[in-house]
């Protein structure tokens, strides 16, 4: 908590300093707590005034707390860039999605083609054709788990529209309008 | 090239770098959080036992290597420090050949700064930047002589009559924000002409042989794993989606394979030649309740399998058409907080060795320990201890069959 309160206070310290450009921006932020049951949250500053935060949902990374294991760990800690936000991405994973920059670990074991997504299909909906676990349809909580990208609900099963809400945010307080392929900067802090 | 749309530059990144500085002084805080993640009780199954590790220190039963050192056995100083950021321990960082006196070891070379607490757009790099070069390096440890095996490379697979399978990037450079392609080829002996296997460059791992099969990974979108079987150039199967290899039978014909994605999972055993199942066991689930996954860098002797799962170290009996769990090791959570990985057995079975990073406390940094233990006893002993940065490891050979060490 401590040091959540000294970074939001870093921030808004640098922002109001003189020479700054008045300008908002918007960022995820990822306490990583636990590979089911982290939290993530919607940061923003607003022309150099204060730093807000907006909503925050539960969120899977890895299924295992070793960063350094890929297809597997969680999410090496840092900030992250972004390169690019898709709206029905339609590759292994589908759907709203957030690609992020690599990341080394402790050890410096790199973590590769990372993700914010659901288990969606391109379109945004839900395909469960099977009783078991089908890859574009949020049934349960076993769903958090991941190869280490960050996973957020789509809203089924009695799951909030964790992905949805967070698409929200981005395009409406500060992330970016923009769709396709991009370079953002600072968009994700991992802790 | 487009470029980034950078905002707010000089002012976030000043701001982010103070963050990040004032964040990294909370190491307390970040033990109780990997305490607090790591908290998860042990299993109490029947078959269940917490792992003491003694304080007296053993003698390395192989070779283990750190930074440019390799010790065990024998001793020796490589000309560059063994690692390999782009495979982790989804393959050996060192890997001997079948009479386990040369070693090829994964070499890599920054080319510029990276600080992992900082983005790349706030350290001013761009997209395409070069940042490091991955090469493989051979090193005879009876002459000493340490030369290099191809550059632009990593993860080697040696087979048991000398052929090296490895990864050869398109381009020898590790740049940003490109995905790092290559093909798989495989060169009849290190100084032997290179023969490419895949047919199409992609995200591969060479894992290990299995007799003259070449079992590789394919890292997709979000990492996940699919396991490859290659029979020869273009001679390509899918073993599994969302598959991670857990180990190779002694006799190179079967191996043991587990959900990389899916929990709670599945371990399989499969013929290698048809890839057809040969036993199952659903974990999770009333047949075994715990582990609900295992994961990869197993071992194999006899009708032994031992693994990394989510509940401690997993040790199963492979017969015919089954396979069951026998035994379930765990270290403690608040010491070991992400547990032992990349298990191998030792002395014929009775005793395997095991890695894992110790908490992070006040004045205590994390280190990589390597530990041997007794699964009779659900003792350990270290063997040895270094910062997470050497790349502490032991030195070994997942194909199979092999002839001499392995």
């Amino acid at each position: 908590m401590r040091a959540r309160l000294l970074t939001t206070l870093v921030v808004v310290l640098i922002l109001a300093a003189p020479g700054c450009a008045r300008a908002s921006i918007g960022w995820f932020e990822l306490d990583r707590t636990s590979n089911t049951s982290s939290t993530l949250r919607w940061k923003y500053a607003l022309d150099n005034d204060m730093v807000y935060t907006g909503a925050s949902w539960r969120a899977g990374t890895g299924s295992t707390t070793a960063c350094n294991q890929i297809g597997r760990g969680w999410l090496p800690v840092g900030w992250y860039d972004t390169w690019g936000h898709w709206n029905n991405y339609d590759g292994l994973i589908k759907g709203r999605v957030f690609y992020l920059q690599d990341k080394r670990c402790g050890d410096g074991t790199l973590r590769t083609e990372l993700f914010i997504h659901s288990e969606e299909t391109a379109s945004n909906g839900q395909y469960c054709p099977t009783s078991g676990d089908d890859p574009y349809c949020w049934e349960g909580w076993t769903d958090y788990y991941s190869n280490g990208c960050i996973k957020l609900a789509h809203a089924n099963a009695g799951f909030p529209d964790a992905i949805g809400e967070a698409h929200w945010e981005w395009h409406n307080r500060f992330g970016s309008p923009a769709h396709g392929s991009y370079g953002l900067y600072h968009r994700l802090y991992v802790g | 090239m487009r470029r980034f749309a950078w905002r707010l530059t000089p002012c976030l990144g000043l701001a982010a770098l103070l963050a990040v500085a004032l964040r990294g002084g909370g190491a307390a805080d970040d033990a109780e959080r990997l305490a607090r993640a790591g908290a998860t009780p042990p299993a109490h199954a029947a078959l269940g036992a917490q792992l003491h590790v003694a304080a007296r220190s053993a003698d390395p039963p192989g070779l283990l290597v750190s930074g440019a050192e390799i010790r065990g056995r024998a001793h020796a100083t490589l000309s560059a420090e063994a690692s390999s950021p782009l495979v982790g321990w989804l393959a050996p960082s060192a890997v001997p050949d079948a009479g386990g006196r040369r070693v090829i070891y994964g070499a890599w070379r920054e080319l510029r700064a990276d600080d992992p607490g900082r983005s790349w757009g706030e350290q001013g790099i761009e997209p395409g930047d070069a940042l490091a070069r991955p090469s493989l390096r051979l090193h005879d440890l009876t002459t000493g002589a340490d030369t290099l095996l191809a550059d632009g490379a990593y993860s080697a697979a040696w087979r048991r009559d000398g052929a090296v399978a490895f990864v050869r990037g398109v381009d020898r450079e590790y740049r940003a924000w490109r995905r790092y392609v290559g093909d798989l080829v495989v060169r009849d002996g290190p100084r032997g002409r290179d023969v490419r296997w895949s047919d199409t460059a992609d995200r591969y791992v060479a894992a290990a042989w299995a007799g003259d099969t070449l079992l590789a990974y394919r890292i997709r979108t979000g990492e996940q794993l699919d396991l490859l079987a290659l029979d020869g150039p273009g001679r390509i199967r899918l073993l599994g989606a969302g598959t991670s290899l857990v180990a190779v039978s002694p006799d190179g014909r079967r191996i043991a394979v587990a959900d990389a994605t899916a929990i709670p999972g599945v371990l399989r055993i499969l013929d290698v030649a048809e890839g057809n199942e040969l036993a199952r066991l659903a974990l999770g689930s009333p047949e075994s309740e715990v582990p609900t996954w295992v994961g990869y860098a197993g071992s194999w002797v006899d009708d032994s399998l031992v693994a990394e799962s989510d509940e401690g170290l997993a040790l199963f009996r492979v017969s015919g058409n089954s396979v069951a769990l026998v035994r379930l090791l765990g270290l403690d959570r608040d010491a070991y907080p992400s547990g032992g990985v990349e298990p191998r057995f030792a002395q014929s079975g009775e005793r395997f060795v095991v890695r894992a990073e110790t908490a992070s406390v006040p004045g205590h940094p994390a280190a990589t320990v390597l530990l041997e233990c007794d699964p009779a006893a659900a003792t350990c002993a270290s063997l040895a201890s270094a910062a997470p940065r050497a790349w502490l490891r032991f030195v070994y050979n997942p194909s199979r069959p092999l002839g001499g060490a392995g």
